[in-house]
């Protein structure tokens, strides 16, 4: 079925923002009826490439042909028109409109002066049998689930009769049952003779689909592997260019009391969670999102109400009902969504970094700007924080830097414990590695350490201890020397 | 390197946007000297400095609402249930001058803890529930004065709204006791920091351990009382209170928010700037009457520089950012290197 001649060829394509190189010259192919994967880390340049083929961004130079033709793409109706299809990681789905007019938008279909709504019943009915959705057309989006709504936008591609089909890490907010009916669904577009480009960090999951791969790094194509040749360990290597044990710097600690123990945590479908960390340890919470473990520690850090349980601070129960009393106590909590939950984007350095402590820089009756300026210059400098100043505005600084702000607002609050919600979420290789060489230093000095991560290389690399939710409790718990990649993903499946 | 430096040097001076609307009225005043030189006339110049003085009062409570990314559109009618409180008790009860005054801005105060109970407790969207506080208050401040204006205050009273104080009128000494207050308050406290924390980005806050509902519920509170100082200060210049004393006021407060720089956003807007931009309007109000320009025309034009004030701003917002974004690129390609 595999069609041998690639359909799609991007070749030379470049693309600096603001001075920074985001992608060299790289060529890119896809052949119809095949799977083509595109891996990297964050930054690697996969995004950028897409959204130029998306006709969102415009590329510097290079080209663009389909089917061995040179086609113009600069806005996303040019790449619609050219049978484009992109399925964007954050969906755009108009959650106001139904399912119908959510296919239909953009490419409506008139009788006479008015939509043709006999039509788009029809036809989005006979789309939503395909992929075995038994819903009315006439719900609104708003309604469905994640996964209903990414489905919505895979028929709008196919409705669109789009030869190529983009999708950027769909999977990153399904459940493995959701995941299943997904990979059923790409299966079937393949055999339709569509060609599918697919993005993912998960590795298994490639592994399990592509008919290729495709691997960036730094903005420059690295290579590319046939199913044949495909292996976990070579993917991994063309992607870091490095080894695991370089980039995870993991130091041993010596591991001290017991400073934060939760009994009986539960709210909402989070039930009976039980755990306890230790001083200059880092407990790693692994399980697939929507495992609950975001809400576990937004119930220990006072942002969320929990129901049931008590949490104690080296022995003493404390009662926390608001983030301000969890910071008091010495709980720090860095976020899982860093630009909503996280920072105040159009505040400066240092403000966001004294936000959390501005009571202890008072002088007299008001907040001393020398001393909150002295804390962020310490902490600039101290997790080194590219900028110019610490005036900047926050909003303008890269992922990485933007994260080292948010883990310095909480040093400056003295934490016995540091929570980490998914802390290298979109920042790029370097910074990574900074960011775990950080959690070490600070476990070694003592402080108890949580991290929430889906990413396994992340939890087996730097983690004491992992313990794996499944469904709002408490699967396993597996010390360092015994976690496998195989046996965490048995837990987070709920086996 | 030299491009971006280029760039900013006209930028930089816009980047400053208190200097920019400080320039803007400056000019305005002079223009409008050299086309009626009455316009510097002491006596003029006092009754704009006087209704400049009343409108601030009343922005500075609204600049407040405003950064939190959110609107009190019952601003005005506050203005008109205080005055008719205080002249009132002042005139038909026969109250001292202190207590009636206090009473007329605890009035102004209840509404605030409506407001903010409706907002922070009952979740509605600040538009909604202060659109309908307006409303209510409204048809209050009518049904205690029965549409008609209650007369007879007392020259101690009346001092308020039209004496001087070493040459100054006092609802400017009432002014920059406010300003300085609310500047103090804003940039230097832990509360005011907090606040424009809050405005930025809400979820963001509360993960810091600002608490944000109470917070809010504060900000609706004062932005009630400095629309009962606004109402009262009116009622004493005009010398009666009516029902429909301050009617609209709402729509020139925001106004002056937003012409001194503040975002509808939330986050950014600052004191000074809400000064300067309530002094613009009234200055245009005065220029047009000075300039006998028909009345018809006088909303058209503030209207017109709203609009400019806005888009100027948006510009300004839009070009900080790309050089603060090529700045830092250069700091990372430097570092790179």
């Amino acid at each position: 079925m595999a069609n041998d001649k690639p359909y799609l060829s991007m070749q030379g394509v470049s693309k600096r923002f603001h001075g920074v190189q985001a992608l060299c010259k790289v060529d890119f192919d896809a052949c119809l009826g095949q799977v083509t994967a595109l891996v990297g880390e964050n930054g690697a340049g996969k995004s950028t490439l897409i959204k130029i083929l998306a006709g969102i961004h415009k590329r510097d130079e290079g080209e663009i042909l389909l089917g061995g033709k040179p086609v113009r793409i600069d806005n996303p109706l040019a790449a619609m028109q050219n049978g484009i299809a992109v399925i964007h990681q954050e969906l755009n789905v108009l959650p106001n409109l139904s399912i119908a007019d959510n296919i239909f938008v953009g490419r409506e279909r008139k009788k006479g002066l008015f939509v043709d709504r006999d039509y788009y019943r029809s036809r989005t009915t006979e789309l939503l049998q395909h992929v075995g959705l038994n819903v009315d057309p006439e719900t609104q989006a708003r309604y469905l689930s994640t996964a209903q709504k990414q489905m919505v936008e895979i028929l709008r591609s196919i409705s669109s009769e789009a030869r190529i089909v983009v999708m950027d890490e769909p999977t990153s907010s399904l459940t493995k049952r959701e995941t299943d009916v997904l990979f059923d669904i790409i299966r079937s577009l393949r055999d339709q003779n569509i060609g599918i480009i697919y993005i993912s960090h998960r590795l298994d999951e490639i592994m399990e689909l592509a008919d290729r791969v495709v691997v960036f790094r730094d903005g420059c194509r690295v290579g590319a592997l046939d199913r044949e040749e495909m292996s976990v360990g070579k993917i991994i290597n063309m992607m870091v260019g490095r080894d695991l044990d370089e980039i995870f710097a993991k130091r041993p600690a010596p591991i001290g009391n017991v400073v934060l123990e939760a009994k009986n945590l539960g709210m909402g479908y989070v039930r009976d969670v039980n755990f306890s960390v230790r001083a200059g340890e880092i407990l790693g919470f692994a399980g697939l999102v929507g495992a609950g473990r975001s809400e576990v520690m937004q119930m220990i850090f006072g942002v969320d109400k929990k129901e049931t349980g008590e949490v104690f601070l080296e022995g003493k129960k404390v009662d926390i009902r608001c983030s301000g009393d969890a910071i008091a106590a010495g709980i720090a909590l860095v976020p899982e969504d860093r630009k909503e939950q996280a920072l105040i984007l159009g505040l400066d350095i240092k403000e966001n970094i004294s936000l959390a402590i501005l009571r202890s820089l008072k002088a007299g009756l008001f907040v001393d700007d020398q001393n909150q300026a002295k804390l962020a210059e310490r902490y600039v400098k101290e997790l080194r924080v590219v900028t110019p100043s610490i005036r900047q505005k926050v909003r303008n600084l890269s992922g990485g830097n933007q994260q080292k702000v948010v883990i310095a607002k909480w040093l400056a609050a003295k934490p016995k414990v540091l929570i980490l919600d998914e802390p290298t979420r979109g920042i790029d290789v370097g910074a990574k590695q900074e960011i775990y060489s950080l959690m070490s230093e600070l476990a070694a000095q003592g402080i108890a350490i949580i991290m929430i991560s889906s990413e396994l290389p992340e939890i087996l690399g730097m983690s004491d201890r992992i313990i794996v939710m499944h469904e709002g409790r408490v699967k396993g718990e597996l010390s360092r020397k015994d976690a496998t990649q195989e046996r965490i993903m048995q837990l987070a499946i709920g086996r | 390197m030299q491009r971006v430096q280029k760039d900013s040097f006209i930028r930089r001076f816009l980047k400053k946007k208190t200097t920019t609307i400080f320039l803007v009225l400056a000019g305005m005043c002079l223009v409008l000297g050299i086309a009626n030189k009455s316009f510097f006339n002491y006596e003029n110049l006092a009754s704009v400095a006087r209704a400049t003085a009343y409108t601030a009062i009343l922005s500075i409570g609204e600049l407040l609402v405003i950064l939190i990314c959110g609107i009190d559109l019952s601003v005005g009618s506050i203005c008109g249930l205080s005055a008719v409180v205080t002249a009132m008790m002042l005139a038909q009860f026969g109250w001292a001058l202190f207590p009636a005054i206090l009473l007329g801005l605890i009035a102004g105060l209840v509404v605030g803890v409506i407001n903010g109970a409706l907002i922070v407790t009952m979740k509605l969207p600040p538009f909604i529930a202060t659109m309908g506080t307006t409303q209510i208050i409204n048809s209050v401040a009518l049904l205690l004065t029965n549409g008609k204006p209650v007369l007879g205050l007392g020259d101690k009273f009346l001092f308020i709204g039209q004496g001087k104080v070493l040459y100054l009128p006092v609802a400017v000494w009432i002014l920059i006791a406010v300003a300085v207050i609310a500047s103090l308050f804003l940039n230097k406290t832990v509360t005011g920091r907090k606040l424009y924390a809050l405005g930025g980005g809400e979820e963001a806050a509360r993960f810091s351990g600002v608490r944000t509902n109470l917070l809010k519920f504060v900000t609706y509170v004062i932005s009630g009382f400095t629309a009962a100082m606004c109402g009262i200060i009116l009622c004493a210049r005009m010398g009666s209170a009516q029902g429909s004393t301050g009617a609209g006021y709402q729509m020139d407060a925001i106004a002056s928010c937003v012409i001194g720089g503040a975002s509808m956003a939330g986050g950014e807007g600052n004191v000074s700037g809400t000064i300067i931009g309530a002094g613009i309007m009234c200055v245009i109000r005065n220029a047009l009457v000075m300039l006998s320009v028909s009345t018809y025309l006088q909303s058209m034009i503030i209207g017109f520089i709203i609009i400019a004030a806005v888009m100027i701003d948006q510009f300004r917002r839009a070009s900080a950012n790309r050089i603060q974004k090529a700045v830092i690129a250069e700091a990372t390609a430097e570092r790179n290197a």
